[in-house]
């Protein structure tokens, strides 16, 4: 049994000290056994150390040293004498390394002395799970304007104990914050990491409000604790809330009035009718529904040159009684632009008659020669300027001078455009045709004169507005079709006739009866 | 009209079901304030026990009741009943002679009844559950730690200082009750 020898050895040390090294040590001569309980001990865990202290009853005699010896109940342990302890002058002793257990029911043996005199020999019985105060720990606050910082103090380092060991195990850190009769709780974990100064933010608090803290131990096992004196602080009010009410009042003001500015522009563009427009049309506005059947079906195009409004500007020509004079004609090639003859300006028509005196009226003829669409091939989709598409498919776009196809006119005529097999169009200047599916011979022959089968060339022709034929075919499509010609008018500056026919510019009206000098029988149509 | 009959009953038997169980927080806090209190009185009776050193005594409690963390809340159960039962026992001994406040062992013993009545509730729904640990070795190891506490008063011819040591002992128990009580979990 080494515990019981080791407790007999102590015994006997302990003898021998008293007899041998406690006079001079000035031992009382006090036992145990003439100790009685003129002391009132108390034991506190302070900064996670549990320190004893005692009070005389009799506060009369006031011992200059004390020296302090335990034991534990539960075990035949020896008195001992706690280290630190021994002669001190404070009524107080840490017990740190020497009450590890929160069960065991210790007994502490104090003796006070004054000179060589005891004058207390007190003993006394202290269980810790019973006994033990918690006492706060130290702490600070500082209030912000909406939370307050709280600084609680402590010890730098916790003391070396073996595992599981200590009075300060298993504890909890307990702050409360008062405001007006409102008491909120806020806990901390205790452990070992638990050291030096920490700080607690207490936030979502009230500005301009008087705060208390407090903070206090829990412990499950033990039930004795104190709580640390209330610490109040107010916090600062919101920088802005001086002026805040003022600020708010102009800012609602301000709100206020842009609500009605906005207000007030939207009933006006609404009033106006600049927003919000009512798409409710009259019930005789309304199509949808309307059968596609009351739109004639347009007819399958047919395939022709692109047509290419050329601009014409003819020049008044004056009549120099020349008769035989027909190279001039031939010779003089009106140059694109020029003022002898005509210029280029977009729709493509079918050639003049070869013997026609005024082949120059073709104008640009050179540049029409190299312009002639090619036979019935497909044109490229989009052209300006009247494009003149050829057999099968027309261009998708067609501004002036939009050539169409077989059977049907197209809906914008301006230069010239006039129409292919089935009709002619009523206005038609220079004699300009087409035959369903093929091209006019090119009345400038070359030595390549068929038609030309690349797409990039273009036919022009000159349309003249003052004079339109219209030719409408017998029915014979084995037939060729005659080249028409063009009835040439040279442009007298001096006749009135011609004054007058050439501010007719408008569009040639179809049905305009009361202008029409027709004689149908030869398919001509003079206008 | 069934499905709802159904439904209402269900809910019915349900509630019933919750309300009749063992609440543990309750009896957890019940049985707490009791050790507390059972504490307080014991102390009150412990008096000089410096005069006491030569009949100090090591019994020995089981180490499964110093360190309750390892039982199940059934057994930390009939462990707890155990104790109180034994205590309950120590007590009822020879209480005239050892010169004590009949008033304080009174209240002592009136504690210990309220907490193995409200046990007893919680046992006889474990034992209906098929729960009940019939076959404990802590119970048995227990029951041999309160044999030689007996023994020892008995020995030492029921004394005070015997009774002081015994006195130590229980305090000790009540503080290793609180641990097990805490086992108690829903």
């Amino acid at each position: 049994m080494p515990w019981a020898r080791s407790a007999a050895a102590i015994r006997l040390a302990s003898l021998y000290l008293m007899v041998h090294v406690g006079p001079s040590l000035g031992a009382p001569e006090a036992s145990l056994a003439s100790s009685d309980e003129s002391c009132i001990f108390s034991l506190a865990l302070r900064n996670f150390r549990p320190i004893l202290s005692w009070e005389l009853t009799n506060r009369s005699i006031v011992p200059t040293h004390y020296t302090l010896r335990h034991t534990l109940m539960s075990k035949g342990a020896d008195l001992e004498l706690v280290p630190g302890c021994v002669n001190i002058t404070r009524p107080s002793c840490d017990l740190t390394h020497a009450w590890y257990s929160l069960v065991e029911t210790y007994l502490p043996w104090v003796i006070g002395s004054r000179g060589g005199a005891t004058l207390v020999n007190c003993v006394g019985k202290v269980s810790p799970v019973l006994e033990m105060i918690l006492e706060p720990p130290e702490f600070e606050i500082v209030g912000f304007v909406d939370h307050i910082n709280v600084i609680l103090k402590f010890p730098p380092s916790l003391p070396k104990l073996p595992p599981g060991e200590g009075l300060w195990l298993r504890l909890s850190l307990s702050i409360e914050e008062e405001s007006e009769g409102i008491v909120r709780q806020h806990l901390l974990k205790i452990d070992e990491r638990t050291t030096g100064n920490f700080t607690y933010v207490i936030d979502k608090l009230i500005p301009n409000t008087n705060y208390c803290v407090s903070v206090y131990l829990k412990s499950e096992n033990l039930s004795k604790l104190l709580r640390s004196p209330w610490k109040c602080t107010r916090l600062p009010p919101r920088p802005e809330s001086v002026s805040s009410e003022s600020a708010s009042i102009g800012v609602l003001t301000i709100l206020f009035l842009m609500a009605a500015v906005l207000g007030g522009a939207v009933a006006v563009l609404k009033r106006i009718g600049y927003i919000c427009l009512r798409s409710k049309f009259p019930k005789v506005l309304n199509f949808d529904g309307v059968a596609i059947w009351a739109f004639p079906k347009l007819q399958p195009l047919e395939a022709v040159a692109v047509a290419e409004v050329i601009h014409i500007h003819r020049k008044r020509k004056v009549w120099d009684y020349s008769y035989g004079d027909e190279s001039d004609g031939d010779e003089e090639a009106a140059p694109r632009g020029s003022g002898g003859g005509y210029t280029m300006h977009g729709l493509a028509v079918r050639a003049l008659c070869p013997e026609s005196p005024s082949s120059a009226t073709l104008g640009g003829s050179e540049e029409a020669e190299s312009l002639m669409a090619p036979g019935p091939e497909p044109w490229p989709a989009e052209r300006t300027s009247g494009a003149y598409e050829g057999k099968g498919t027309w261009g998708a776009q067609r501004t002036s001078g939009a050539y169409e196809g077989k059977g049907t006119w197209g809906a914008q005529r301006t230069s010239g455009a006039y129409e292919g097999k089935g009709t002619w169009g009523a206005q038609r200047t220079s004699g300009a045709y087409e035959e369903e599916g093929t091209w006019p011979a090119d009345p400038f022959p070359r030595e390549d004169s068929g038609p030309s089968k690349s797409p990039g060339d273009r036919i022009f022709f000159n349309v003249d507005l003052n004079s339109v034929l219209v030719r409408v075919p017998d029915g014979d499509g084995s037939e060729a079709p005659a080249m028409l010609c063009l009835p040439e008018e040279p442009v007298d500056s001096d006749d009135p006739e011609d004054s007058a026919a050439g501010s007719e510019d408008a569009p040639f009206d179809e049905n305009d009866t009361s202008r029409s000098d027709v004689g149908i029988g030869d398919g001509y149509m003079m206008r | 009209m069934t499905n709802r009959c159904t439904l209402q009953l269900t809910v019915l038997l349900c509630l019933t079901g919750a309300a009749l169980s063992v609440n543990y927080g309750k009896l957890r806090f019940q049985q707490r304030s009791s050790n507390s209190a059972c504490q307080d009185l014991l102390w009150q009776l412990i008096t000089s026990p410096q005069h006491c050193l030569d009949d100090r005594m090591d019994f020995q409690i089981p180490k499964q009741v110093e360190q309750p963390q390892q039982f199940q809340k059934e057994e930390a159960m009939v462990v707890i009943y155990e104790m109180l039962q034994q205590i309950h026992g120590i007590f009822r001994r020879n209480v005239s002679n050892a010169g004590w406040n009949e008033t304080i062992v009174e209240n002592l013993l009136e504690e210990l009844d309220e907490q193995m009545d409200r046990l007893e509730t919680a046992l006889e729904e474990i034992k209906q559950e098929g729960k009940f640990p019939w076959e404990s070795r802590t119970v048995l190891r227990l029951k041999t730690y309160y044999l030689g506490i007996f023994q020892y008063l008995k020995a030492k011819f029921y004394s005070r200082c015997a009774w002081t040591a015994v006195q130590v002992e229980i305090l000790r128990n009540f503080f290793f009750l609180n641990g097990l009580i805490g086992e108690l979990q829903d």
